[in-house]
């Protein structure tokens, strides 16, 4: 609406979002922190995050979780935005790998958990639509499978096999060339 | 971190939204999701083989290891010997259904439940519903595609726009497809792998020929030298459209001939011509020794 001062800026990267968690815990995020996430984005977009926004499908342990994430790809978002104006490009672009090292290590961190934590976080991912978390955790996932049998997958994630005998026989007919 | 190593009986992998598999089957690339992940669980299977998503985009390229034991007869190449079994074994009469496969073997699944007598073919009641939709299929191999395979390929697959394949010499009579944009052509790996060929002569027949293709944009000859001018001619002149053709492997023993050819192609902005064209005599006779 207004036109874009660097005020306007300012107050929108200090306006805060309550996020709520479905146990009723109570977050407080920038804006540039909550917008990360697609689903929320469109929620202020619309106007309707006065009060906060109630998150039913997210617990507080992994919203805090997706919170840090978004919070440091934030951070590295505005970082390389403002550092483009002040730097030389060598120094910006030195600025800018080291950002981007550090982001990665960060990302590296953020995977070590255990299963359960990374099902939820895809899921809160999803829900909340956060690309880059979707697309690291689900990265996560496939990283894991590979070069595994389908018995050590079924392990590994708990899944039950409910495929029948002959389904899977006839399946296994089917992918024979693989395992040749 | 720290794991807490508690057995996750919430989280229930199997349910995991379509979308977000979808994501990880993306990474897991073809290979792996047919022969892994599919053989998880229904839901798994179900996607593995039912997302159109998954399939409008085929990349089964074989593993460079995957060499072929023999020991390059040259004259293998020039007998309508026909290595079944070896090659993608494919189509029938049947109008709907998708092929599969990896390597050496599509498989072909059909809508209606009916057995072919050929074991490769695969039945299934599975509604498939992405059937003709597929945009780009990357088949190479080392084996030959028999120019059927290749027909039935482009009229199963109306909205082919990319298209890459190991050709059997003898291939030719191509049908017409609008939508295809991007065609490669690789001679079959035997020859590749030789680095040189030893041709069936100097004057073999042009091993295969195209239909008027106005929508081919791009064109691309590889890996094998049996290739004609007047193979390439065809191409230019059936192919108005075109805006990139490679042609570097494509042998001229004529520079008059390769002239003429550059002349015809003006209008092409992405030409590879061959870099260089050596002499038949001197060509032919270094074959051996190289590896």
């Amino acid at each position: 609406m207004a036109s874009a001062g660097s005020g306007d800026e300012k107050a929108a990267a200090a306006a805060m979002i309550t996020l709520i968690s479905s146990d009723n815990e109570k977050f407080e995020v920038t804006e540039a922190t909550a917008t990360l996430s697609q689903t929320i984005r469109h929620m202020i977009e619309d106007g309707c995050t006065d009060g906060g926004v109630p998150l039913p499908n997210v617990t507080s342990k992994i919203l805090a979780r997706v919170i840090e994430y978004c919070k440091k790809h934030a951070t590295a978002a505005a970082g390389e935005e403002g550092s483009s104006s002040s730097f030389s490009d060598a120094a910006f672009l030195e600025v800018d790998r080291a950002f981007l090292e550090e982001l990665e290590e960060f990302d590296d961190a953020f995977l070590e958990v255990d299963r359960a934590t990374l099902f939820d976080l895809i899921l809160a991912a999803n829900y909340l639509d956060i690309k880059g978390l979707l697309n690291l955790t689900c990265q996560k996932v496939a990283d894991s499978v590979k070069g595994k049998t389908p018995e050590q997958i079924r392990e590994m994630y708990n899944i039950v096999n409910d495929l029948t005998p002959e389904e899977e026989a006839e399946i296994r007919r089917e992918t024979q060339w693989a395992f040749e | 971190m720290a794991s807490t190593s508690t057995p996750p009986p919430a989280s229930d992998w199997a349910a995991l939204p379509r979308n977000v598999l979808w994501s990880i089957f993306t990474e897991l690339g073809h290979h792996e999701v047919l022969s892994i992940a599919g053989l998880a669980c229904t839901a798994w299977r179900r996607l593995a083989r039912d997302e159109p998503d998954l399939w409008r985009r085929i990349d089964l390229t074989v593993p460079e290891q995957e060499e072929e034991e023999d020991d390059n007869e040259q004259e293998e190449v020039s007998d309508d010997e026909e290595e079944e079994g070896n090659i993608f074994s494919v189509f029938d009469d049947d109008d709907d259904g998708y092929g599969y496969g990896y390597g050496r073997r599509i498989y072909w699944q059909k809508t209606p439940a009916k057995v072919a007598d050929d074991g490769d073919l695969i039945s299934d009641n599975d509604e498939i519903s992405m059937v003709s939709s597929m945009k780009s299929l990357r088949l190479t191999s080392n084996y030959d595609v028999s120019s059927e395979v290749f027909t039935e390929v482009i009229m199963k697959f109306p909205l082919l726009e990319e298209l890459e394949l190991v050709l059997k010499y003898d291939a030719n009579n191509y049908y017409s497809t609008s939508h295809l944009h991007h065609f490669t052509v690789r001679g079959a790996g035997k020859e590749q792998r030789s680095g040189r060929y030893y041709p069936r002569g100097p004057r073999s027949p042009k091993p295969f020929s195209i239909p008027m293709m106005h929508g081919l944009h791009s064109f691309e000859l590889s890996g094998d030298s049996s290739f004609t001018n007047d193979v390439v001619m065809q191409i230019v002149d059936n192919c108005p459209n075109l805006k990139s053709l490679n042609i570097s492997d494509v042998r001229y023993e004529d520079k008059w001939e390769l002239k003429l050819l550059n002349n015809k192609c003006y209008r092409i902005k992405d030409l590879k011509l061959p870099a260089v064209f050596c002499e038949p005599d001197t060509y032919y006779s270094s074959d051996e020794d190289m590896s």
